[in-house]
């Protein structure tokens, strides 16, 4: 009678300190699901702000691209304001008879 | 081994899987869980600067349009330096002519054309002072008469005009009239004499 309460006790034992293992390896998967959480938090933060410095990086380039442009685009008009002038120079006369025949009549 | 024994070992052995696979489970869970963050967060970033890469694109574009404007407004600037040259020059040499011979024939001119628009038998003349000397009536009213087929009269008028040269040629009872003054023709004729300036000096590039 004794020796079946003494084993009746180990089984006994056995089931509570599997019951504690049981309930610590769910303590330490609650651990790593909390631990996932943070590190996803953690991950799509840091993409967010390294995106948004790689846009904040790209629009604050813009302004020394639009000088670029700017700078292009002037430089091509002087030049053809240029070569026109010196074409028109030489058609000036032309120019200056045919509108004094406007203004005195003579057309 | 006593029944006992291995009864403690079964539930060992049970415990044991089963503490294996809840973290197993929650590993597998973490993975999945930062793979599918992993592909989000790439999502959420590539949507981030594409948005910027368009912004960028879009002001790139607005400001190259401006630019293009800006300097298309500088050509026609410089154009119209050119024109207004050509006929400030042209004026200069009209006004220069006054005195001269060949004013006589243009002032002739300028009235016949406006006796002609007016069909009037009987015209004055209203001239800038002292301009009476350049005017041969006579000749006039022989040249309009001719042209018309019809006697003409024409009368200078006491009063004068202020004006550079040329003159104004009106009914006798002052309601209808040609003011053919050099600043008057300009000023009617100015768009047209811009026109054919534009077009000798620039034509041929504009065409290109």
């Amino acid at each position: 009678m004794c020796a079946a309460h003494e084993e009746m006790d180990q089984i006994h034992e056995s089931e509570v300190a599997a019951r504690e293992r049981i309930e610590d390896a769910e303590k330490r998967a609650r651990a790593i699901r909390d631990e996932a959480d943070k590190e996803a938090k953690a991950l799509m933060a840091k993409a967010e702000h390294d995106a948004k410095t790689t846009a904040s990086k790209m629009l604050s380039e813009i302004e020394g691209k639009k000088e670029e442009i700017e700078a292009g685009i002037l430089a091509k008009t002087e030049q053809t304001i240029e070569k026109r002038n010196k074409l028109a120079e030489k058609r000036k006369d032309t120019a200056e008879k045919a509108v004094y025949k406007i203004l005195l009549g003579e057309v | 081994m006593s029944g006992i024994t291995s009864i403690i070992e079964i539930i060992n052995a049970k415990t044991a899987e089963k503490e294996k696979g809840i973290i197993e489970e929650a590993e597998k869970n973490k993975q999945m869980k930062l793979e599918e963050t992993k592909r989000k967060a790439e999502a959420t970033a590539a949507a981030i600067t594409k948005k910027a890469e368009l912004q960028a694109n879009s002001e790139l574009i607005k400001y190259e349009a401006s630019a293009k404007l800006k300097g298309k407004y500088k050509m026609l600037e410089a154009k119209d330096a050119q024109i207004t040259d050509v006929l400030t020059s042209a004026q200069d040499k009209i006004e220069d002519i006054v005195g001269k011979a060949e004013y006589k024939k243009v002032l002739a001119r300028l009235i016949t054309d406006a006796c002609k628009t007016l069909a009037d038998n009987q015209l004055d003349l209203v001239l800038p002072k002292g301009h009476e000397s350049h005017v041969d009536i006579a000749e006039i009213e022989k040249a309009v008469a001719q042209e018309r087929g019809k006697k003409i009269k024409l009368t200078i008028s006491k009063e004068d005009i202020r004006s550079k040269g040329g003159a104004i040629i009106r009914t006798t009872d002052g309601t209808r009239w040609v003011d053919n003054t050099f600043e008057a023709r300009l000023e009617r004729l100015e768009t047209k004499a811009r026109d054919t300036i534009a077009s000798i000096l620039f034509e041929e590039e504009d065409k290109e």
